[in-house]
């Protein structure tokens, strides 16, 4: 057999060849950028809080995976970066080399009070570098807090009309995360009975016509000083003001008593240095009292509400409504203070001219501790002790305020409390309105107070001081309006003083 | 006959390859997704559960809190998931978590100079069986929602403790969870609601004078003591921190492994006045036939 001779196979063990070599290339390729996957991004899952307190940035493990403690912090504060790992200023509790759940990064800093404008955020940045990414990333408003407080001097309270009186202003600055307060605003207005003459202030520029006084920054221990000298005129137009005079008849009052304090009033009202004519005055009159075994006690109206003015044709006209006032018997018995309270304060919403634009005033006029209990659907009361009656007058004050709507800056519950009788610390800090109450005179704190004499001699005086403080007085109201730092304690931030011009 | 004759061929070689190649091609994906990508997917489906759970409990503690200010019987119905679900396809990444109301998880005791008060209740607690995220717990006791994760726990939601007068009078509404025998504990996969109900409504405050210490017997001190400390290191509380009692009264918190206590200081002896009402609520797990 003749053996032939062929090269044929050459070719395809070749070509096998090149086709292997491009199939074992290409899977290659594939594995390889398969295999060279470096799998899904890495995450690491944690909860982290930020937050201010203070003068302190902190950052809050609020649960999740533990963090290494070479966590990248940023901290951006005004302009300026803080950069560093998380050790630095991490309070590791457990000492676990982690950062841990409820574990605090604490960065301290402090405002620097000429820049304090530019204190408005903290941008704040941390990277886990185990896994690069990104744990918390968010700006943190700034709000730097600083206590300023007002105090308020006026050299005569009482000044003759015509007279000049100096108003000092000062505003004192107590520190807090800043040793200052920054661009401090107050107002004060010259209000109607006085005259702005001049004004020296030992900082920033006051204006008269505004009432706004711009201070600047006011640093701790440096407090900031205005002397206004205004000239007294004395009040021209008035707003027109409800007053319900709630007096108690009770039978602890002896007749010589009760007329001794119907005299009082009727002087007073009579008084024109004290009480105004001129329509601005509603005047209501209830009393309180009464009640034995066969009758309950009770409230009624001695004086419906009536205009007073001095026109004899009106029938407001103030020497009738006076005359009528010495006519009032006395009821006796019991004392049912919330009564009287409520049959006041439904006169001047039903009867009188009411409306919440006009002022409303309440003065309880009584000798001794409420005893009675209201009972619903009148004016009529129950004898109950001092407990019960004390919460029944309570209840009946609650009734008056929101009965008239009445507002703390215009609208006042007051009490003259005569002798030894009445329970005068329940009275300030239960009855008058607002709260808290104070003993007056003097009348400085402006509404809600108690005013407590000894006995019904001195019934006249007060009732005329009275009159005065309540409608010839003048309001000098001073109140913060702006600052960059922020008031933890609002109490201090508005100051009224009352100076009662002289005729 | 005629032999059919075998030829020698290696025409199927590259096709045998690429084939041999493309099955390991696809093993080497599957084994890598298993393995990388599946964890991380888990991971962030367990991670995404807390958070429902998360929710599920804030739900919770808004329930007991409006239960406890009605003054009314009312019953409301709270469900938490427990349990993740799997992972789409490879079945992977199903767990079991658990729910039980723990017996007196908590108590707590007031001391005046005279007399000693103790509260007791039972606590709501949710228990994570993770496979990769961090295991969590969620507590409800006495009013607090308590985040637990090895090796602390986090004040999840305060209890109402506040100040009531400027550095005198505190006011605390213990909401006291009873849990009914047999039905105080579950585990597996699902929704599971808690059935709450309120037992004998009332508005009544105790009023304790002159308290000097308040202890908290709890599992979780490092969140009591947050709740204790966030009321009273309020400027406007009236309090201060670690103060002598003089001017303000001072107060100090001690921590241990399971307790808190709340110590006043008063130069007066005044120290403060708590008030206290307990708001009785019953608790089961209630699913299936009841």
């Amino acid at each position: 057999m003749k053996v032939k001779s062929s090269n044929r196979a050459v070719s395809e063990i070749i070509g096998a060849m090149l086709l292997l070599l491009i199939v074992v290339s290409v899977f290659s390729l594939i594995y390889f950028q398969v295999l060279s996957d470096e799998g899904p991004e890495n995450k690491t899952i944690v909860k982290i809080v930020g937050r201010i307190e203070g003068t302190n940035v902190i950052l809050e493990h609020q649960g999740g995976e533990p963090l290494e403690l070479d966590t990248e912090i940023s901290i951006t504060i005004a302009g300026v970066e803080y950069s560093g790992v998380v050790e630095n200023w991490l309070n590791d509790k457990n000492d676990d080399g982690a950062w841990n759940i409820g574990e605090r990064m604490l960065f301290s800093f402090e405002y620097n009070l000429s820049r304090l404008g530019d204190y408005q955020e903290v941008d704040i940045t941390a990277v886990d570098t185990q896994s690069d990414s990104v744990i918390f990333m968010g700006p943190i408003d700034l709000k730097p807090v600083s206590d300023v407080g007002i105090e308020l001097a006026v050299d005569n309270l009482y000044p003759k009309i015509g007279e000049h009186i100096n108003i000092t202003i000062t505003l004192t600055c107590y520190g807090g995360d800043v040793e200052g307060a920054g661009n401090v605003e107050i107002k004060y207005l010259v209000p109607e009975g006085l005259i702005y003459i001049d004004n020296t202030p030992t900082q920033g520029t006051y204006d008269n016509e505004t009432g706004i006084w711009e201070i600047g920054n006011v640093l701790v221990g440096e407090p900031a000083i205005v002397r206004i000298e205004v000239k007294v005129v004395g009040i021209e137009v008035r707003d027109f003001t409800q007053l319900a005079m709630v007096l108690d008849g009770s039978g602890s009052i002896s007749s010589s008593d009760w007329n001794l304090m119907k005299e009082g009033l009727k002087q007073a009202i009579r008084n024109e240095s004290v009480f105004p004519y001129d329509g601005s005055v509603e005047l209501t009159v209830v009393q309180f009292g009464g009640g034995s075994w066969f009758s309950n006690p009770y409230a009624k109206v001695e004086i419906s509400p009536i205009i007073i003015t001095d026109n004899p044709i009106d029938p407001g006209y103030y020497m009738v409504v006076s005359a009528d006032v010495k006519d009032i018997p006395q009821l006796g018995g019991y004392t049912p203070t919330g009564c009287g309270i409520r049959l006041g304060a439904d006169q001047l919403h039903d009867i009188g001219n009411f409306s919440s634009d006009h002022l409303q005033v309440i003065v309880l006029v009584t000798d001794g501790e409420a005893n009675c209990e209201w009972i619903p659907g009148g004016y009529t009361a129950q004898y109950k002790g001092e407990t019960l009656g004390k919460l029944s007058a309570e209840d009946a004050r609650e009734y008056s305020l929101t009965t008239l709507g009445m507002q703390e800056d215009q609208d006042e519950f007051d009490s003259l409390a005569i002798g030894s009788g009445p329970d005068v610390p329940w009275l300030n800090s239960s009855i008058v309105w607002p709260q808290p109450g104070y003993i007056a005179p003097p009348y400085t704190n402006g509404a809600g107070w108690v005013n407590h004499v000894t006995d019904w001699q001195e019934f006249a005086d007060a009732i005329n001081e009275l009159f005065k403080f309540l409608f010839m007085s003048i309001t000098i109201r001073v109140e913060l309006t702006d600052s960059t730092t922020i008031d933890p304690n609002i109490e201090n931030d508005n100051v009224i003083i009352l100076i009662t011009p002289q005729i | 006959m005629r032999m059919k004759k075998i030829k020698n061929s290696d025409d199927a070689v590259a096709g045998i390859v690429v084939t041999v190649l493309l099955i390991g091609l696809i093993m080497a994906v599957m084994v890598m997704v298993k393995t990388v990508y599946v964890p991380q997917w888990i991971e962030e489906s367990e991670a995404a559960h807390m958070e429902e759970v998360s929710n599920q409990f804030a739900m919770l503690k808004y329930a007991l809190d409006i239960q406890s200010i009605v003054n009314q019987s009312t019953a409301i119905s709270a469900t938490i998931t427990l349990g993740n679900k799997e992972i789409p396809f490879f079945d992977l990444g199903r767990t079991f978590d658990s729910l039980g109301i723990i017996e007196d998880g908590c108590n707590i005791t007031v001391k005046n100079n005279t007399v000693s008060s103790s509260y007791s209740t039972d606590a709501i607690k949710y228990s994570s069986r993770n496979l990769h995220f961090v295991d969590q717990s969620y507590v409800y006791e006495a009013g607090s929602l308590i985040l637990s994760q090895d090796p602390s726990s986090i004040l999840h939601g305060k209890p109402s403790f506040f100040v009531t007068e400027f550095g005198k009078n505190l006011s605390f509404t213990f909401v006291n969870i009873s849990g009914i025998a047999g039905r105080t504990s579950v585990s597996g996969y699902g929704n599971y609601p808690i059935y709450l109900e309120v037992a004998n409504p009332n508005n009544q405050y105790t009023e304790i004078n002159n308290v000097t210490d308040i202890t908290i017997v709890t599992n979780y001190a490092d969140a009591w003591y947050i709740a204790l400390n966030s009321s009273l290191l309020q400027s406007i509380s009236g309090f201060e921190y670690e103060g002598n009692g003089v001017g303000k009264v001072g107060y100090n918190i001690t921590s241990a492994s399971d307790r808190v206590t709340l110590e006043f200081i008063d130069s007066s002896g005044d120290y403060v006045n708590l008030f206290i009402r307990e708001v009785n609520i019953s608790a089961q797990i209630a699913f299936g036939l009841v």
